[in-house]
This record gives C-alpha cells, sequence and structure tokens, in this order.
C-alpha cells in the first residue's frame, strides 16, 4: 500500500495512468501508417477508392484500438474515474487543441498535395509550417495532459515532410515516403505495443472475491 | 461529534482526531476519493493495492459514517459501483488533515 500521501501526487498519479496502456500511441502510430499508405500508394497504378479504403481502414483501426483497447482491456485493470473539474478544463483545451491541429493538419496536407495555386514561397515553407504546427500540438497536448511520449510522438511527427522533401532529392518517392513516414509510424506503433504489454503485465485484473 | 471522531491520548485532550479516517487503508480510500470527483471501485483496488474484500469492508464503514456515497448500476450485464465523497466526507477529510498537521507541528523538536 501507499506510504505517503502527497494529494497532488496521488491525483497526477492516477490521471498518468490513463496512458500507460499505449493505447494512444498504437492509435497516432496508424494514423501515420494510413498517411504513408497514401503518400506511397499515389506512387502505384492503384484505383483511388482503393486508396481511399486503405487510408479509412487505417485510420478506423486507430479509433477501433482505442475504442476497444480501452473497453476490452484498460478500464478492467484500472476502472473507471472522472476527475476534478481543474483536469476536466484541461482536458476541454486539449480537445479544442486536437480539432484545430487535425483541420490545420490537413489544410496544409491539402496545401502540399495541391500545390499549383500556391505561390513558389509558400510550397517551398510547407514543410516548415508543417513540423511548427505537429510541434506546437503535440507539445501543447503532451504538457496539458502530462503524457510524455507524446514529445517523442510530435517530434516523428514533425520530422515527416521536411525529411519527405529531403529524402526526395536522393532516392525514389516511393523510398522517401517509406522512410519518411513509415519508419516513424513502426517506431511510434512498437513504442506503443511495447507499453500495451508492460501495461497488461503489470497490470492484473483485479479477482472478485466470492 | 462526527462519526468515528474520539478524544485521543492523555497530554493530547485539546486534539481530535477522526479514528474512521485515521486508520491507514481508510485514509488512502478517502484521499484517492478526494482527488477525483468520483471512482469505481476497480479504480481503488489499482490505486491503493487493497483486496477486494478488504475494501469493500473499509466502504462499507464510510458509508455508514456518510463520508462515501455508494451508487450501484448496470453497465450492460456488468454491475459497476461508483464512489464518490460526499459533502460530509469532504469536510470530514479537511479537518483530518489540519487537524494532523496540528498535532504534529504541536510536537517540540
Amino acid at each position: 500500500m501507499e506510504q505517503t500521501l502527497d494529494l497532488i501526487a496521488l491525483e497526477r498519479r492516477a490521471w498518468r495512468a490513463t496512458f500507460d496502456d499505449g493505447l494512444w500511441d498504437m492509435a497516432l502510430g496508424l494514423f501515420l501508417l494510413a498517411l504513408t499508405a497514401e503518400k506511397t500508394l499515389v506512387h502505384f497504378p492503384v484505383a483511388e477508392s482503393v486508396r481511399m479504403s486503405i487510408f479509412v481502414g487505417l485510420e478506423l483501426a486507430a479509433i477501433l484500438v482505442v475504442g476497444a483497447g480501452k473497453r476490452l482491456f484498460t478500464l478492467p485493470r484500472i476502472g473507471h474515474v472522472k476527475f476534478n473539474a481543474k483536469r476536466r478544463a484541461k482536458l476541454g483545451k486539449v480537445e479544442i487543441i486536437s480539432a484545430l491541429a487535425v483541420l490545420l493538419g490537413a489544410a496544409l496536407w491539402v496545401g502540399m498535395e495541391k500545390s499549383t495555386g500556391l505561390s513558389i514561397y509558400l510550397q517551398q515553407a510547407m514543410p516548415a509550417l508543417w513540423a511548427v504546427a505537429a510541434l506546437i500540438t503535440f507539445g501543447l497536448s503532451a504538457y496539458l495532459f502530462e503524457y510524455r511520449r507524446l514529445y517523442f510522438i510530435g517530434v516523428l511527427y514533425a520530422a515527416t515532410v521536411p525529411l519527405l522533401r529531403f529524402l526526395e532529392t536522393l532516392y525514389s518517392p516511393v523510398a522517401a515516403s517509406l522512410v519518411a513516414f513509415g519508419v516513424p509510424a513502426l517506431i511510434i506503433l512498437v513504442m506503443g505495443e511495447m507499453a500495451f504489454v508492460r501495461f497488461l503485465r503489470a497490470t492484473p485484473v483485479p479477482e472478485e472475491e466470492a | 461529534m462526527t462519526p468515528g471522531r474520539g478524544s485521543s491520548t492523555a497530554g493530547m485532550e485539546h486534539l481530535e482526531i477522526d479514528k474512521l479516517i485515521h486508520e491507514p487503508a481508510r485514509m488512502m480510500v478517502m484521499a484517492h476519493l478526494y482527488v477525483v470527483s468520483e471512482a469505481d471501485f476497480v479504480f481503488l483496488i489499482h490505486h491503493t493495492g487493497l483486496t477486494w474484500g478488504n475494501l469493500s469492508a473499509h466502504l462499507t464503514k464510510l458509508e455508514k459514517a456518510g463520508y462515501v456515497a455508494v451508487e450501484k448500476s448496470f453497465v450492460g450485464k456488468k454491475p459497476r459501483t461508483r464512489l464518490r465523497l460526499t459533502e460530509l466526507g469532504r469536510s470530514a477529510f479537511n479537518e483530518y488533515r489540519s487537524q494532523l498537521q496540528k498535532m504534529l507541528s504541536d510536537i517540540p523538536d
């Protein structure tokens, strides 16, 4: 049993336990894998409907990992908790930041894919804009959530587009896409899986006594 | 006088400590419920390290004292027990903390 009584630490430990399971890492890894598939398959003779199906399928898999994983594995182990108003206010902020980040990311992505109407300066600035947007949104979310692995995930996300632009000058577009998006996606996925396995081992389901 | 309260040992008659909260396991339960709005049984087991039966026994005492509100419901076919500190429980825990601090600060170096 706990031997000290630090109420702030108790609350923080309970909050951080929410991310111990690695499910959000895996979901973010799958999301980046969806972008990898999109970026890579565009260079192959694959119908757009198939490409979109793969993209949407991986996005849905990311949502499923979090939804089903929390329900089947996490909640039976660490239980349900409703945090205090201060925490809920922080959660609200993160939700707003995440929504804005998704919109901004989508706008930048479309801007990079269909850059014909953009000025040359804006086209050149796109990788830097992507990196800054990723660092700010992931950094803020990591700070507000106290979810430390998210800082590293943010750095990996931020590196993708600038790395792609750099690698495209050296290798084929397929190889560049696979390395720039696929490798960070796999790193995040493996990190999430390791956290998940560690969580399952360290946190058994409590047995109800007869 | 609130439930579980009584005068403590000789020489400290001016101090009253809530004996119901003062038991270590119950103090941990109260502390965990104090820092969140509400939680379920599994959350408390995970964070306090108590067994199911032990926690159940302590919660019964805290519920009888009016410190903890217990709400039982079903999510699908699974029962869920939601627990939260009552206003009485929250103020009793606050009082307990200040009593404890005062008692310890009264001890000479």
